[in-house]
């Protein structure tokens, strides 16, 4: 089996740099990768060894897409407190059909970031600064990961996991609503003053 | 009746691997541990029972040895502190957890950028806004170290008031009262205290604690200093979780901190130097505590009844066993919100307080 990394989400930190997203999948495409990766890790705890979860992504154009989810601390490296680096890695595999499960090896996710090997490492001691995602370019040379099938064990789909809607960059504050009402309501007042004054003069 | 429980909100601030999550697990951990309810009569229950979990699976990996993992969501921990055999809580405190980076870095994607934006916004409801300074740092570093982080700090601040401001909804105000903690400070010099921390912080990074005053707009930034410490490490591994300093101490000088600055407002003089001279100072405020609310914005007067509880004129000379008793009287009575009060006032009476909290003239 090999792992299409267009379609992999990958979480983690470097040695001074926070957690965020190093690699976002090409597809599916949705632009709340940060809700979904919350509620698709919710109750999941990385550990030495990988936990994995299944499910499917309910995206709101009406698509099913199965996914699988793996999390775990890196075996060796820690950020600069000293503190393990956890890893969360999703992939979406393109399957025919809807079967309930798939049977991946419990280290597909320690496979990956083996596969990544310098670029992983220079990354994770970079300053973390880029425009682009920090392994974006890497993922153009690699394209896949083939997966050793040593270990399998089978990962059901029963997870549900809702798109959300984009929120808006800046809600709409108390103060900002009330601003806009009395703007609008001085603007409708001068214009019935206006209106009333020409048509009565 | 649970909404007349007042609550204090308290925010930490400090750059990725500060030391926020260590200190989360570590607050809550001990103080809902047998041995510190008994030593202190009264414990924390986390409100929500799955977050209080999360919370202990960190703090029963300290007790192992090790580091919690880095936070890479935002938590809100709101705790009820009870007394006794009390069945209610007399006081919430509320905590916000998030991650550093968030401070430090605009995030790539569009939906983190939207939930970093709603936790700096619920940060900003804080009382209270904790600085941490590294201790480690502060000791082999010294000062430049000190000034690094305070510019990197109005830094950001700065730039987050502008992104705000850009998108069209600008922050309206950020915590007036702001604690400089000093974390790790169990690696620091046995005879290091807070004042002599502040001393030589406020002598030598003078324009630095100018310039974060004027970014996060609070004329007393850089006034009060606490010595914190959540576990006792060698830097890289915990040695001892049950070991702290400080942790116990910190709503109690928030609400000192509330008062101070309730005292700079009416002219009533103004409470510094070390705990017991502040509360000695914040006496003469007595006549002014009826009317509280008269003086307390909005924001800080859900505090209005644990202030006044707290009977700043009882006991001026007294030490922790006095309020001890207080306390243990007040929970035997039923009365909740009079234990909670004299808890705390028992906290800053000790000696570990005077020690461990000094507030600067501004």
């Amino acid at each position: 089996m090999r792992i299409d990394l267009d379609s992999v989400l990958w979480r983690t930190r470097g040695r001074t740099w926070d957690y965020g997203f190093v690699l976002r999948p090409v597809h599916p495409h949705i632009e709340t990768w940060y809700d979904f990766h919350a509620d698709a890790f919710s109750g999941a705890t990385p550990g030495r060894d990988p936990v994995s979860v299944g499910g499917v992504l309910l995206t709101i154009d009406g698509e099913k897409v199965p996914f699988v989810a793996t999390t775990f601390q890196d075996p060796t490296l820690r950020d600069a407190a000293g503190r393990p680096v956890a890893h969360y890695f999703v992939w979406f595999p393109t399957i025919a059909g809807a079967p309930a499960d798939l049977e991946l090896p419990a280290d597909w996710g320690p496979q990956v970031v083996q596969a990544f090997g310098d670029e992983w490492k220079t990354a994770f001691s970079s300053d973390g600064a880029s425009d682009d995602d920090l392994l974006a370019p890497a993922r153009s040379m690699i394209k896949e990961v083939p997966l050793s099938d040593a270990g399998g064990s089978s990962i059901r789909f029963d997870r549900r996991v809702v798109e959300k809607k984009k929120r808006q960059a800046v809600p709409p504050t108390s103060k900002t609503n009330r601003t806009r009402l009395v703007t609008a309501a001085v603007g409708a007042l001068i214009l019935a003053l206006v209106i009333y004054w020409l048509t009565h003069r | 009746m649970k909404n007349d429980v007042p609550e204090i909100r308290l925010a930490l601030f400090g750059p990725s691997s500060s030391g926020k999550t260590t200190f989360l697990a570590s607050y809550f951990g001990n103080q809902q541990r047998n041995s510190f309810e008994e030593a202190h009569g009264y414990r924390l229950e986390a409100a929500d029972v799955s977050d209080g979990n999360q919370l202990l699976a960190r703090y029963y990996r300290m007790e192992k040895g090790e580091f919690p993992l880095g936070t890479e969501q935002f938590f809100e921990y709101r705790f009820g502190f009870k007394v006794g055999g009390l069945p209610e809580p007399g006081l919430h405190v509320v905590w916000y957890d998030y991650p550093g980076g968030w401070w430090e870095r605009t995030p790539k994607d569009d939906s983190e950028k939207a939930a970093r934006r709603d936790a700096l916004a619920k940060l900003l409801t804080s009382h209270v806004g904790i600085l941490l300074v590294d201790g480690m740092k502060y000791v082999s570093e010294g000062l430049p170290f000190v000034r690094h982080l305070l510019d990197q700090f109005r830094n950001e601040a700065r730039r987050i008031s502008d992104e705000f401001a850009a998108s069209g909804a600008p922050l309206e105000s950020l915590p007036k009262q702001w604690i400089i903690a000093i974390s790790k400070a169990d690696l620091l010099p046995a005879d290091l205290t807070a004042e002599k921390v502040c001393r030589d912080i406020v002598s030598g990074a003078a324009d630095q604690l100018a310039g974060v005053a004027k970014a996060v707009n609070s004329k007393s930034f850089g006034s009060q200093y606490l010595l914190l410490s959540s576990v006792r490490g060698d830097g890289g591994h915990v040695i001892d979780a049950h070991e702290f300093i400080g942790l116990q101490l910190v709503a109690p000088v928030a609400l000192v901190s509330v008062l101070s600055e309730l005292a700079d407002k009416a002219a009533k003089g103004s409470g510094f130097g070390i705990l017991k001279t502040i509360l000695e100072r914040l006496s003469a405020l007595v006549d002014l505590v009826d009317k509280l609310d008269d003086f307390l914005p909005p924001k800080y007067q859900v505090l209005t009844q644990l202030l006044k509880a707290l009977a700043l004129k009882d006991g001026i000379d007294k030490g922790a066993d006095y309020f001890r008793e207080k306390q243990a009287a007040a929970a035997k009575k039923g009365k909740v919100l009079e234990a909670a009060a004299a808890a705390l006032r028992a906290e800053l009476a000790s000696t570990a307080a005077q020690r461990a909290f000094f507030r600067n003239q501004t």
